[in-house]
Order: structure tokens, then C-alpha cells, then sequence
């Protein structure tokens, strides 16, 4: 039983309404033959799902959403204007910027932490305030808060270089239950094949001596260590069973996404957003370019710009982007000044990032920093501010939404902080 | 201060002469061929011209973002320069007020980040990221696209006696082109270059080069073995290329720990190899007799992005960087003391100090 209780009353509803057609349904169909049609479409409408994109390291801001040419820090890009009259992004990003129309983008970010050790645990836990309890990452807290256990695939998956598990550390006081499925490169798990001399019913014996044993083996263990080898498992069986979400990709949406690892990577949490997946996080390293900063951003943003404005242009077409927020962030800038390397430090004094989506307003430019870029100007906004309009994008109240853990209820944001009323519709 | 030309020649006894300061960072300088002025320029778009005696400060002032390099003749007392922006300018740099001849935007398609004047003055030639080679006459006008590179042009040198144009790229390529513009061969310097499976870019390349035309002599200076695309930290390594042979004669390290490329090279009338490196925490300026790996002298410095000889030959000036403060990474800086990093030129002179400087200094 799970010790946590979600007060969101959306939620709550949605629930109910979803138990109540489940009654009297038959058992073993799946869920949409059990809803009536109109109860199918609400959920439908109502099933709203997340892409965060994560560049680790840091993308300068000053080379992407927020350049600055000819001034001290300014670097040596131009700016270009963008489908919104007015407003320039770095000329790294010309598809980006013609996609401007569908972007909300926040240029006075302001974050405490300047050390990636620290500052990217807690920029995905939204820096909650420290009440002595380990916070879940958004992944793992949407997946509780919004999750859908019913589903046929696993609501939070991470795809990654390098390579992949079960993650179950990013549940934090949830449980591993709410943990990752990290996909190596964006590849299903290995030894995702059931063995050919394995028939279903000899497979489905042994799992049934795997969970008898599991239960043996948990008595007088550390629950979460066990918890997270079993909801591994259970994820793995559902991969199994759509093993099509990793057929390969025709050449155009190839070659509109980019054949580099972040292109790759994007098309494939694409896909498993299409087919389903609640969370998926779609991470790329290397963007900490203390050094040789401006080579490695004349080679990186177009990694990033290409796959980034397709998959925004594709959603926005097909009609996704109405219910799937798209986040593309890192845990904070790049220093405005030049080191000795011509690279850029880390800098969460003034950064930007970009949302789209799931309700936000469309083609907004939220903040502004100093004419050199190092300082906010007007509209400091901290993480917890974007926690809470995240939720709120995603139909849950963060005000009166709280965890419960161990009696000792727990605000699911920073409570110094709010929504953004600016980037909601 | 001028000092005897009697003097004798010795690195070891290096000292800086004089200290030219800008406010923004400087990667480019070089001397004028005649030798009255070093000038320099880099981050922002002004080229800086400082006379060496008297020390007046000139700015050239017309390119609209980072100038990426610039190259003298001598002979008609023409400066031209390239920019990130593609554009070219030509201009007389002898004046006591600069004076602009002719400027073309679109000269490359993205950055130039290098010129280079032929020996006879006659062409120019221009390099940058859009991986072709291009060559000018003394109006403007352009001559020959030379292409096949497939990585940024990161450094080009005419050689003094062939006329003979190298073009060395990202890629760790360096081809050679003769006078009519064909490619003569392709000399692999990729131990400059570094794609690990990980990586998202290219890191490396050839940065420099400096030839030593008695010998016939490539120098080659980058860094090799990359860690990371990301701090792009590397062992700094200059590979000596035998042109009689195209095959590598010998490869040159720093003694001083450093972890970023060999931006600067050029050769000595006694044929000591000059290089100047950068490092995360400083670098050196180095000074090989390239028949053994380890410098004869090294002068530990912050990162240095280039070194040119003075037409005397007792001279050299260095770019190199000079901290104004934190850059704000790992610790809380105060807008009102965060202000740009400035650039330094350095004027050494490669001999003993006279007597009368060492009391005073």
C-alpha cells in the first residue's frame, strides 16, 4: 500500500470516474473497451504528458535564447529575429526560431547552485526546501501525481547515452515504484527477447516462482531495495510486449531529426510519447564547455536546434503539443564572462529556458536580464516557480496538493514560490 | 627602449620589454612589418594598434563582431582582416588615423578565423568555417575557392620561399596548395584531432603553424588526446613535419602543465621553435631546439593565443590573457565587480637586460 496520499482533486475525480466505468466492465479487455466514449474522450483530452529535454553541463544562454552581440559578454553570434516580431534568439537556432509562435520562454531564470553535483538534483526536484526528506525528481513526481497505473508502458522513462536500468533513486520518499527506466541510448533493455525455447507458459511459471521467492526474500529486508528489482522487472514485461516502439525510423523523420545522438534521442522519446509514456526524459551530455566555448556551441546548439524545432513544428501540427508539455532546460547558464579557455563557467544568476505546450502560452518571452547578460533584470524566477506552473499545466493545484510521508505532509513545490500566471493560457 | 641589435640572441634570457593592455580579451597580434607598431585584436571588433616606442594606442574600428586575424604587407603598407560575420577589410595601417581601403561582407559564409598575405604581397588568403579557402588580390577581388577540407580552417601560412599555401583544419588535415592554386598534398596531422565515441563535436585541430623554410620545416601545434568536448581538456603538442618527406620529424610538448591547445607558433632566425599554449589554469610560453622533445626554456604564463617575431628578430609578442576578477563559477561575484576580462600584449625581448633595466626593474 502506498503511504502517500494525493489531495488533488482533479485527480481525485478523474479516478473516480475512471473506477466507476471500470465496474461491471468485463475483466481482461483493455481499458478503452471498458470506458464509455465520452468518459474515454475526457481521459483522453484530459491525459496530458511531459517531454523534458535536459542538456547536462549547461547550454549558454548567451548562445541560444538569449544573445546579446556586440556587447561586453555578448560572444561572437549574431542574434536573429524569429517568427514573433520583436523577439531574437542566436542565429545557432534558425529552425528554433521559427518556432518561436509555439514557445514560452523564460529568460530570468535565477538558481542557487552553481555545481552540477548538487545543482542538478536539485533543479529536478524543483529545490524544494530542505525538510530533511530526499524529493522525487518532476519524472517520478508526475508519475505519482499523474501516473497511470493501467497503462501498458512505464509512466516515467528516461532515454540517455550511454547506459540504461532502472533508476530507482529518482523516486526519492515515494518509492521505487516511481523510479526511471533509463533506455541506454535510447535502446530498449537488453535481453528484451523472451529466448525462443521459452514458451510463454514455461515464462510465466518461472515468473510466478520469481515473485514467490521476491515476497521470501523481502521479509526482514530493506523494502525499497526489493521494490526496485520488482517494478524493474515489471517495466522490463512491458517493453517486451511493445517491442515495436523501437522498430527503426523511416529516413525522413531521420533525417528531420538528425542522425547525432540528441536527434536520435529526441525522435525516440517522441515516440514514446505518441504511444504513451507519461514522462519521458530525454538527456544529452557534454554541454559544460568550460573550455573552447564558442567552437563547442557552434557545433552543439544545431544538435539541439534541429530535432528540438521538428519536434515542436511535428506536435504542433498533429495537434500533440495541446496536451504534451515540452520543457528544454539544464541546471543553470553559462557565465556571461570569458575564461582563460574561451569558455564559459556555470552561471544560475541569469539563465533561460523553454517551455511549450500542454496549455502554456504561445510565443511569449517572459523576463529580460541586464544589457550584458549577467543579471535579472526584471522577473526573477527560481525553479520552484516553474515546479508549481508545471503542475498547474498538468492540471494539479500545488497549493493545496501535498505527499504525505510518515504523517508529515509535504508541499509537492517550494512553498515561497507560485505559478507563472504569464505562461498560462 | 630599444636595445643594441649587437645583442646577442638567448631565449633564456627573455624579459618583457613592454605591456600593451585592452579591455576585452585578445587572442590575435602580430608586429607591422616595418616594426613600429604591434597590433592586436580578438574579442570585439576593434583592432588595436599600439606604437612599440611610444606607446600611443590606435583603434581600427569597423568590423562588427570578433576579429578572427589579421595579416600585413609590407610592401604597400596594407593590413586586411577577417571577422566571425565573413567579413573582409583592407586597410592601410601606416597612417596616423586608420584608414579603411575596401571592405567585403560575404567573404566567407560564417567566421574567417584566419589571413594570411603571400610572401610577393600579391594574395590573400582567408579561412574559416565554411571548410573553403579563399584568395584575393590586393583589391578585393576574389580569385580561387580552394576546397576539400572537411573541418573548420583553424590556421593558414604561406611557406617564405615556395609561396606555397598550407590550410590546417579541425580535422587534423593540413593540404598543401601550390602557387596555381592546386592542391599538391595532404599532410595528416590528425594526432591533433580527437572524436571519442562519446563525444557530440570535434575537438582539436590544427591551431597554428609556423614554418622554418632553411630546414623545410612544418610546425603543427594543437592538442591531442581530448577528454571531453565540454572542459576540452588535452595534452598541448606540436607535431614537426618534414616537407622533404611529409612524414613527422618529431613532436614537442610543454614541460609546464597545461590543458589546452598550442595556439601560437613561429620560428627564431637560430631556428628555436617559439609556442605559446592555454591552459584552465595557465600555460607557458615555450622555446624548443626542435631536435629534442623538451623546451630549452619555458616562461609559465595565463593562456596565450598567439606569438609573432618582430622583423629585428630579437622581439616577440604574445597574446595572452589577464583575470579581472572571478568569472562568477563556483563563487558569488557583485555585478558592480564583474566586468570583462582584459587581453594583454607582451613585448619580450630574447636577450640579456641591460644592466641599467636590471637595477631598475
Amino acid at each position: 500500500m502506498n503511504p502517500f496520499k494525493c489531495n488533488q482533486p482533479d485527480h481525485d475525480l478523474s479516478r473516480r470516474q475512471v473506477l466507476g466505468a471500470l465496474t461491471g466492465a468485463a475483466a481482461g479487455m483493455g481499458m478503452n473497451g471498458l470506458l464509455s466514449p465520452a468518459i474515454a474522450d475526457e481521459l483522453k483530452s484530459k491525459r496530458k504528458q511531459v517531454l523534458l529535454i535536459w542538456l547536462d553541463g549547461g547550454i549558454s544562454q548567451l548562445e541560444s535564447w538569449d544573445p546579446k552581440p556586440g556587447t561586453e559578454f555578448g560572444g561572437p553570434f549574431r542574434a536573429i529575429p524569429t517568427s514573433i516580431p520583436g523577439v531574437h534568439i542566436s542565429e545557432l537556432m534558425p529552425k528554433t526560431a521559427e518556432q518561436m509562435h509555439n514557445l514560452a520562454v523564460v529568460r530570468s531564470m535565477c538558481t542557487k547552485d552553481e555545481n552540477h553535483s548538487s545543482g542538478v538534483p536539485r533543479i529536478l526536484r524543483g529545490d524544494p526546501k530542505n525538510r530533511g526528506v530526499t524529493y522525487p525528481y518532476l519524472g517520478a513526481a508526475l508519475s505519482y501525481l499523474r501516473g497511470d497505473e493501467q497503462v501498458e508502458l512505464p509512466n516515467y522513462i528516461w532515454v540517455k547515452p550511454g547506459s540504461g536500468g532502472f533508476i530507482w533513486q529518482h523516486a526519492g520518499f515515494l518509492g521505487a515504484k516511481y523510479g526511471a527506466l533509463a533506455l541506454g541510448d535510447g535502446k530498449p533493455p537488453v535481453h528484451i527477447n523472451r529466448p525462443a525455447e521459452i514458451t510463454e507458459a514455461i515464462d510465466s511459471t518461472r515468473n510466478a516462482i520469481r515473485r514467490q521467492l521476491n515476497e521470501k526474500f523481502r521479509l526482514g529486508r530493506r523494502a525499497a531495495d526489493v521494490d526496485a528489482y520488482d517494478y524493474s522487472f515489471e517495466m522490463a514485461e512491458k517493453l517486451i510486449k511493445r517491442k515495436d516502439l523501437f522498430d527503426d525510423f523511416t529516413p525522413a523523420e531521420k533525417d528531420r531529426y538528425g542522425t547525432h545522438p540528441l536527434g536520435r534521442h529526441i525522435l525516440q522519446s517522441k515516440r514514446l510519447i505518441e504511444e504513451g509514456v507519461m514522462f519521458v526524459q530525454c538527456h544529452s551530455y557534454h554541454w559544460d564547455t568550460h573550455g573552447d566555448n564558442f567552437n563547442m556551441h557552434l557545433d552543439l546548439v544545431p544538435q539541439i536546434d534541429k530535432p528540438f524545432a521538428a519536434l515542436i513544428e511535428d506536435w504542433e501540427q498533429s495537434g500533440m503539443l495541446d496536451n504534451v508539455l515540452v520543457l528544454l532546460m539544464s541546471e543553470f547558464g553559462r557565465t556571461p564572462k570569458i575564461n582563460q579557455r574561451l569558455g564559459r563557467d556555470h552561471w544560475p544568476e541569469a539563465w533561460s529556458l523553454a517551455m511549450a505546450g500542454c496549455g502554456l502560452n504561445r510565443g511569449v518571452v517572459l523576463g529580460k536580464t541586464t544589457d550584458n547578460g549577467a543579471w535579472v533584470d526584471d522577473s526573477e524566477y527560481d525553479i520552484g516557480h516553474i515546479f508549481h506552473t508545471i503542475f498547474k499545466a498538468m492540471d494539479i493545484n500545488s497549493l493545496t496538493t501535498e505527499y504525505h510521508i510518515d504523517g508529515q505532509p509535504l508541499p509537492i513545490a517550494h512553498d515561497d514560490y507560485g505559478v507563472i500566471e504569464e505562461l498560462l493560457a | 627602449m630599444s636595445v643594441s641589435s649587437a645583442t646577442p640572441l638567448d631565449v633564456t634570457k627573455a624579459w618583457v620589454q613592454s605591456k600593451f593592455q585592452w579591455k576585452r580579451q585578445i587572442t590575435a597580434t602580430r608586429f607591422s612589418p616595418c616594426g613600429q607598431f604591434v597590433f592586436a585584436a580578438g574579442i570585439g571588433g576593434a583592432i588595436i594598434r599600439w606604437d612599440i616606442e611610444s606607446e600611443q594606442q590606435v583603434l581600427f574600428e569597423s568590423h562588427g563582431t570578433w576579429v578572427g586575424d589579421f595579416a600585413f604587407d609590407g610592401e604597400s603598407k596594407r593590413m586586411y582582416s577577417g571577422d566571425y560575420h565573413g567579413t573582409l577589410t583592407c586597410w592601410d595601417y601606416s597612417l596616423d588615423e586608420p584608414k579603411q581601403i575596401w571592405q567585403k561582407a560575404g567573404s566567407h559564409n560564417g567566421w574567417i578565423r584566419k589571413v594570411a598575405v603571400s610572401p610577393d604581397g600579391s594574395t590573400i588568403a582567408t579561412g574559416g568555417n565554411d571548410l573553403s579557402v579563399r584568395l584575393w588580390n590586393a583589391k578585393g577581388r576574389s580569385t580561387e575557392e580552394l576546397d576539400g577540407h572537411q573541418g573548420y580552417i583553424f590556421s593558414l601560412i604561406f611557406h617564405p620561399e615556395t609561396g606555397d599555401l598550407f590550410s590546417g583544419d579541425q580535422l587534423g588535415i593540413v593540404r598543401q596548395w601550390n602557387k596555381k592554386g592546386e592542391l599538391s598534398r595532404e599532410i595528416d596531422v590528425s594526432i591533433l584531432h580527437t572524436r571519442l565515441d562519446n563525444f557530440l563535436t570535434h575537438v582539436g585541430g590544427v591551431r597554428c603553424m609556423a614554418i622554418d623554410s632553411t630546414r623545410n620545416l612544418l610546425a603543427c601545434g594543437g592538442f591531442t588526446n581530448a577528454k571531453s568536448n565540454s572542459f576540452c581538456p588535452g595534452d598541448p603538442l606540436i607535431s614537426i613535419i618534414d616537407l622533404e618527406s611529409v612524414t613527422e620529424a618529431i613532436q614537442l610538448k610543454p614541460v609546464i602543465k597545461a590543458d589546452g591547445p598550442i595556439n601560437g607558433l613561429c620560428f627564431l632566425s637560430d631556428g628555436t621553435l617559439v609556442g605559446v599554449g592555454e591552459g584552465q589554469a595557465g600555460a607557458s610560453l615555450s622555446f624548443w631546439d626542435i631536435q629534442k622533445p623538451e623546451p630549452i626554456h619555458a616562461i609559465k604564463m595565463l593562456s596565450g593565443y598567439e606569438v609573432d617575431i618582430h622583423p629585428d628578430g630579437m622581439r616577440l609578442a604574445v597574446s595572452r590573457y589577464k583575470s579581472n576578477g572571478r568569472t562568477g563559477n563556483g563563487r558569488h561575484v557583485l555585478p558592480e565587480e564583474y566586468v570583462s576580462n582584459d587581453g594583454l600584449v607582451e613585448v619580450l625581448q630574447l636577450s640579456e637586460k641591460p644592466m641599467e633595466d636590471a637595477d631598475s626593474a
